[in-house]
């Protein structure tokens, strides 16, 4: 009976102490700028998604490449219908873990993420540097990449190739809250 | 010799002319507003997670087409200086997520979470959950 009761207390004190393992971003926002002498085009995606373990220091993202928003409407056409072709590839994605990473620091932490990212089916390996912020109810992670066009075989038309950088330049912010299974 | 000139200058001052108007026309184009698109098709919230988390549904063929979701508001989300609306069906799993039109930021300050809404936006595609831009709200009557 006595260490029914111990059970019983055990899991409840755990129960209220254990910390979430996993967290969720679920509208991450990742930019992306093209800069030329010709024109500089910029696009803009909020409905990001992210999971994030501190534990394990893992974190995966899926982008949704029509939802990223352009000024001009024929910047939104080229890009989902020639360069991305997003009726075929609708989302390009990023798996990796964040090296040393200390889940119970309070201060921001500047660690490199290395993982593997996949744009129209073409996977890379890729290494960014992210400031990570624990904040109040989870965790905050921003930072920015290069990624070359000629990577992930996105045919830029010859006419068109003095508007479109090779090096296009991407940053993201993610504010991970505790996921709620 | 000067009417040729004249017609000349004409011509050219016709042609320069006629090269802006089709560079605002095709490439300065702006996004379309959603008010200016027709609505492809309606669902109530739970009909379309449901279905779609069935597959019973086939969403690619509504994607870039308007469509019009009624359903109650889970959330209200201000986030990136941009407001959503987080609409849920039975299941508290996966959501209609709708990123706001600027134009509506004034409409969704009278929503609360809990109030059922009529909205039409843009489909997207769908993540974890069912993804919406450019949303409008739809329901009149609690404003008029």
């Amino acid at each position: 009976m006595n260490k029914l009761l111990s059970l019983v207390t055990f899991i409840i004190c755990f129960g209220f102490t254990v910390e979430h393992k996993e967290f969720i971003e679920r509208q991450g926002q990742v930019t992306f700028f093209s800069y030329t002498s010709v024109e500089n085009i910029q696009a803009t995606n909020n409905q990001v998604l992210s999971l994030f373990n501190p534990t394990t220091s893992e974190i995966a993202v899926s982008i949704l490449m029509r939802a990223f928003v352009f000024k001009k409407s024929l910047m939104h056409e080229h890009f989902n219908e020639s360069y991305i072709e997003s009726d075929l590839y609708p989302k390009a994605t990023f798996n990796g873990s964040i090296i040393d990473f200390d889940p119970d620091q309070k201060e921001t932490q500047t660690r490199i993420i290395k993982g593997d990212f996949t744009l129209k089916d073409r996977t890379k390996p890729i290494e960014i540097k992210a400031k990570i912020t624990r904040t109040d109810i989870g965790y905050t992670i921003e930072g920015s990449l290069d990624v070359l066009i000629d990577d992930y075989s996105i045919n830029v038309p010859s006419l068109l190739s003095p508007n479109i950088s090779k090096k296009i330049e991407v940053s993201f912010n993610f504010n991970y809250a505790p996921y709620e299974e | 010799m000067k009417k040729r000139i004249k017609y000349g200058l004409f011509l050219l001052l016709s042609l320069v002319c006629i090269c802006f108007l089709l560079k605002y026309l095709i490439f300065d184009r702006e996004m379309k507003e959603t008010q200016e698109i027709q609505t492809y098709k309606a669902f109530h919230a739970n009909q379309l997670l449901l279905e779609s988390n069935h597959k019973n549904l086939n969403l690619e063929s509504l994607i870039e087409k308007a469509i019009e979701i009624e359903g109650e508001i889970k959330e209200i989300v201000y986030k990136h200086h941009k407001y959503s609306l987080l609409i849920k069906g039975n299941e508290n799993k996966f959501y209609i997520l709708c990123e706001m039109q600027a134009d509506q930021n004034s409409k969704i300050s009278k929503l609360k979470p809990g109030e059922n809404v009529k909205l039409k936006g843009i489909l997207k595609g769908f993540l974890m959950d069912i993804i919406l831009l450019n949303c409008i709200i739809l329901d009149k009557e609690i404003y008029e």
